[in-house]
């Protein structure tokens, strides 16, 4: 009867070992996904999607078990703040790269129209940004003692043909909209370049 | 041409000791990115994000690596060494 019963208590331990482990493993991935995806999400918008991807691709190229997995999303998450102080965009070369594209169009009138268009937009899109910033460094300031504060570094950079064009002329417009529109949203440290710089 | 996990590996870095030593690195021009060019349903998996030096960052790397090599400075011979004593100050 006693070794009916070891038995018994044998197989239901085993059957309900390899279920909890299945159930732990389930979860272990789960919580890796998570860590990770969370990670991510308090990375700058701009680069949040690209090092959503990129990590959850680490994630499934790593060949170890759950145990190294957690470890590589836990490192991620625990760490995220460090990746994104390296990561703050610069809305300089943001600005510049969205300007560059459109200058490289021949139809002047139009291109610098729709210029025109884009660097006010773009203007919006880094207030934005940078006011996400701020409020996120003020975030970790409540959590943080001791951090050295440094002004949201805003800086956007023009770059104008020197031709005397519409372009030219449209694009030193959007400069001035872009100036307007950060000294009305009161970002702070707003610094825009006060000449736009001539192409060679 | 090396991705995360594999660096990761190599260096003996945690992930998020690497990830910001590599933003940093890309940032100041020394490695570039790209996504791999693979179709993630015939391959089976997601795409990865590979990383590599630039000539910069090559030549950053072997200047820094001739700098490690270096011995250090011997003391040169007969110079006077000042030193404070006890009792003098």
């Amino acid at each position: 009867m006693t070794g009916m019963l070891v038995v018994t208590l044998f197989v239901v331990t085993a059957i309900g070992g390899a279920l909890l482990g299945e159930e732990a493993l389930a979860q272990s991935r789960r919580l890796s996904g998570w860590m990770v995806r969370r990670a991510a999400r308090g990375l700058p918008t701009p680069v949040c999607e690209r090092y959503r991807e990129e990590w959850l691709a680490e994630l499934d190229a790593n060949p170890g078990g759950p145990i190294s997995r957690l470890c590589f999303a836990a490192s991620l998450f625990i760490s995220w703040r460090r990746v994104a102080d390296e990561l703050v965009p610069s809305p300089s070369d943001l600005a510049g790269g969205a300007i560059y594209e459109v200058r490289n169009v021949p139809e002047a009138y139009d291109v610098a129209a729709t210029m025109l268009q884009i660097a006010t937009h773009h203007a919006d899109s880094l207030i934005e940004e940078a006011k996400a910033y701020r409020d996120r460094r003020r975030l970790l300031r409540r959590h943080r003692a001791n951090v050295n504060w440094s002004a949201v570094p805003l800086q956007i950079d023009f770059v104008v043909p020197d031709d005397g064009s519409d372009a030219a002329r449209l694009l030193e417009i959007a400069r001035r909209n872009a100036v307007e529109l950060v000294e009305e949203a009161g970002v702070e440290a707003t610094l825009i370049r006060a000449e736009p710089r001539r192409r060679a | 041409m090396h991705y995360g996990f594999d660096l990761t590996r190599r260096t003996g870095l945690k992930s998020g000791s690497l990830y910001p030593i590599l933003a940093r690195m890309e940032a100041g021009g020394l490695v570039t990115s790209s996504w791999e060019e693979v179709d993630p349903a015939a391959e089976g998996r997601p795409r990865r994000r590979y990383y590599q030096l630039t000539e910069d960052g090559a030549q950053t790397a072997r200047q820094h690596k001739r700098s490690q090599a270096t011995p250090p400075n011997p003391t040169r011979a007969g110079a006077q060494v000042v030193r404070p004593s006890w009792g003098t100050a």
